[in-house]
């Protein structure tokens, strides 16, 4: 994996706070008139996975967005300590920030190691002309983007599809060549976005599972979910987002007592219902 | 002190030195079809085709089929739809006209040379002031190039010839021969065909077809995933329209004239129906398209006032009903009858 040296000290794996990763400083989204995140600030560290939590439409996923450029946002963000140019993509990438969404974005007209190929960093000879008239380079550096895509599957549990076509897959195995893929891309940061909707609890524990072995010292993971045990178990530290805002962070054990995070989750039901 | 048992896997695994294997795609026999393609084409259709407007017609297909694959690489690859393959052809027919005209007629293959180069360098152009526009607004602004290539071309007449015709071009000359005759042409126009098929080929066995397919299905999840998206799909809009360049100077020299009547928006349109009549999946769809578009108008002359409507309706049932087009057919044929073949065989083991 490509990935910044750890600075000696550094703690992380969710054994205490290791270096800043992440940097992000008052990162705002607007829609039209519409904040959608407001604000918010956020540090994650080498080694740490970080939960975001927070009801539809508090802000999660687009913060995701503004991190990995598909979104123009306001603020600033450095990645182990480089500026970074928000709302480009690519740049992100570059950066090491690779993303998972939401819903299963898998490619049906190629296959499942072609999926996760395209992410590979290594770029050489992989243009018209490479393609063209370095026939023998191109194909060695392909060899050299298959090993690792097959490594990436089998990292993520589906080395079985291998060379297989995607469009067969079942939702649960889309999910988990997505994963593939933003991992053949060597991650400094993994954003994972909601990785557990639609599996069932056989599934997500076996994502779970996946996810535990995906951590390194290196590795920052930013993982927004609804199951607050998926969560829990993953999570070293949990953000909780209302309305755009980040309105409390810190350790899950703490989190889940922070009167703040009960009035975001169950406050207003409690309300609507003693009227 | 017992002995460690070794687990049968460990020699296995250490004597696997192999490579490991590429995807499937670059297994795939492509090659040997366009070699076959090419021998069948040259045994055959000589012997078939002899009258001269029938030849005309063979050597019309075989340019046609060019613009067609060209297309297929922006729109059934890359996934934008261009509307300017006919002004590349019409440049691609002006410059190599003007090359053979100001250098000689034993310049023509560096006449095609600087129409292909031409080409693609416009194209390039284009797709660079394009690069963040939609589909939507891509397709519009080279319907705009082509238009306005109509408007300005005529008044070029250093380039282009008086009104934008130019006449009397060269017929093709290769190493001192001319090619006079529809035959000669076509032993010319069937190899440049093979080339185009061959760099088809290449191109769908490397690492750009990956890389514009993912740009063409899902452009902004290939961004995060670190796919050039745009310099891909420049690349294939650069490589297309050259080929759109290549097949404009054929058939310049071909006729022995070029003009904006017939580079408009009727061929554009006659272009993408090539591809869609062939299949927009395949680089075998745009050359089968390309030979319905040719032929077809041809034997439905004898219907005369009806022939428009007779390919109108021909043309909606194929669009209808062949999703994939006339390649999808032969697809479908092909697997149902390994299917049948695999029945057969495992009844009578």
């Amino acid at each position: 994996m490509t990935t910044a040296p750890v600075p000696t000290g550094a703690t992380g794996l969710d054994g205490g706070p290791g270096p800043a990763l992440l940097e992000a400083q008052g990162i705002s989204v607007s829609f039209g008139g519409v904040r959608a995140v407001r604000d918010v600030s956020v540090t994650l560290r080498h080694g740490e996975c970080l939960g975001v939590v927070g009801p539809n439409g508090s802000g999660k996923s687009t913060l995701l967005n503004a991190f990995s450029g598909i979104v123009e946002a306001s603020g600033t963000v450095t990645v182990a300590g480089t500026p970074m140019r928000l709302g480009r993509p690519r740049v992100a990438y570059d950066q090491g920030i690779c993303r998972v969404f939401q819903a299963p974005q898998t490619y049906e007209s190629l296959s499942c190691l072609e999926n996760v190929m395209m992410s590979s960093r290594n770029k050489r000879w992989s243009g018209f002309l490479g393609s063209m008239l370095g026939r023998p380079a191109m194909r060695n550096n392909e060899r050299d983007r298959v090993e690792r895509a097959r490594s990436a599957l089998t990292v993520c549990g589906i080395a079985s599809r291998d060379d297989g076509p995607s469009a067969t897959l079942t939702y649960g195995q889309r999910r988990l060549l997505d994963l593939a893929r933003a991992v053949n891309a060597a991650p400094r940061i993994l954003l994972l976005d909601e990785p557990s909707a639609g599996l069932n609890d056989a599934e997500t524990r076996i994502l779970g599972e996946i996810l535990t072995n995906l951590k390194t010292p290196e590795l920052g993971i930013v993982v927004v979910d609804h199951k607050i045990d998926f969560i829990d178990r993953l999570s070293s530290r949990v953000l909780v987002m209302e309305q755009g805002l980040a309105v409390a962070d810190g350790p899950p054990g703490d989190i889940w007592k922070d009167q703040r995070v009960i009035d975001a989750y169950l406050g207003r039901a409690a309300d609507s219902a003693q009227h | 002190m017992t002995t460690a048992q070794t687990s049968p896997e460990v020699p296995k695994l250490l004597a696997d030195r192999s490579l490991p294997k590429l995807p499937g795609v670059y297994r795939q026999h492509q090659i040997i079809g366009v070699a076959i393609f090419a021998v069948a084409a040259c045994l055959i259709l000589p012997r078939v085709v002899t009258s001269l407007s029938d030849q005309s017609l063979m050597n019309q297909w075989t340019a046609y089929s060019i613009a067609a694959i060209g297309f297929y690489w922006i729109f059934g690859l890359a996934g934008r739809f261009a509307f300017c393959q006919t002004f590349m052809m019409l440049l691609g027919g002006y410059i190599s006209a003007w090359v053979t005209r100001e250098l000689g007629p034993q310049w023509f293959l560096l006449g095609l040379v600087a129409a292909i180069a031409a080409t693609a360098v416009f194209a390039a152009l284009i797709g660079l002031a394009t690069a963040r526009t939609g589909e939507f607004y891509f397709a519009i602004a080279t319907l705009a190039v082509t238009e306005v290539g109509l408007i300005v071309f005529p008044k070029l007449t250093s380039l282009t010839g008086a009104d934008g015709q130019t006449i009397g071009i060269s017929p093709p000359q290769i190493g001192g021969t001319v090619l006079l005759t529809g035959e000669d042409v076509f032993w010319l126009f069937i190899g440049l065909l093979t080339l185009v098929l061959v760099v088809a080929v290449l191109l769908e066995r490397s690492p750009l077809r990956r890389d514009a397919i993912a740009a063409r299905d899902n452009g902004p999840v290939a961004r995060t995933a670190g796919v050039p998206v745009v310099k891909t799909q420049i690349t294939l809009f650069a490589l297309g329209s050259a080929a759109g360049g290549l097949s404009g100077a054929m058939i310049g020299h071909l006729t022995g004239t070029i003009s904006t009547d017939s580079f408009g928006l009727s061929l554009s349109i006659g272009i993408f129906l090539m591809l869609l009549l062939g299949g927009s999946d395949s680089y075998w769809g745009p050359v089968l398209g390309a030979a319905f578009y040719v032929v077809i108008p041809q034997v439905l002359t004898s219907l005369q006032a009806y022939e428009t409507i007779v390919y109108g309706g021909l043309l909606l049932v194929v669009v209808i009903l062949l999703p994939h087009g006339l390649i999808g057919v032969g697809r479908s044929v092909m697997v149902t009858g390994r299917h049948l073949w695999q029945r057969r065989t495992a009844a009578s083991s």
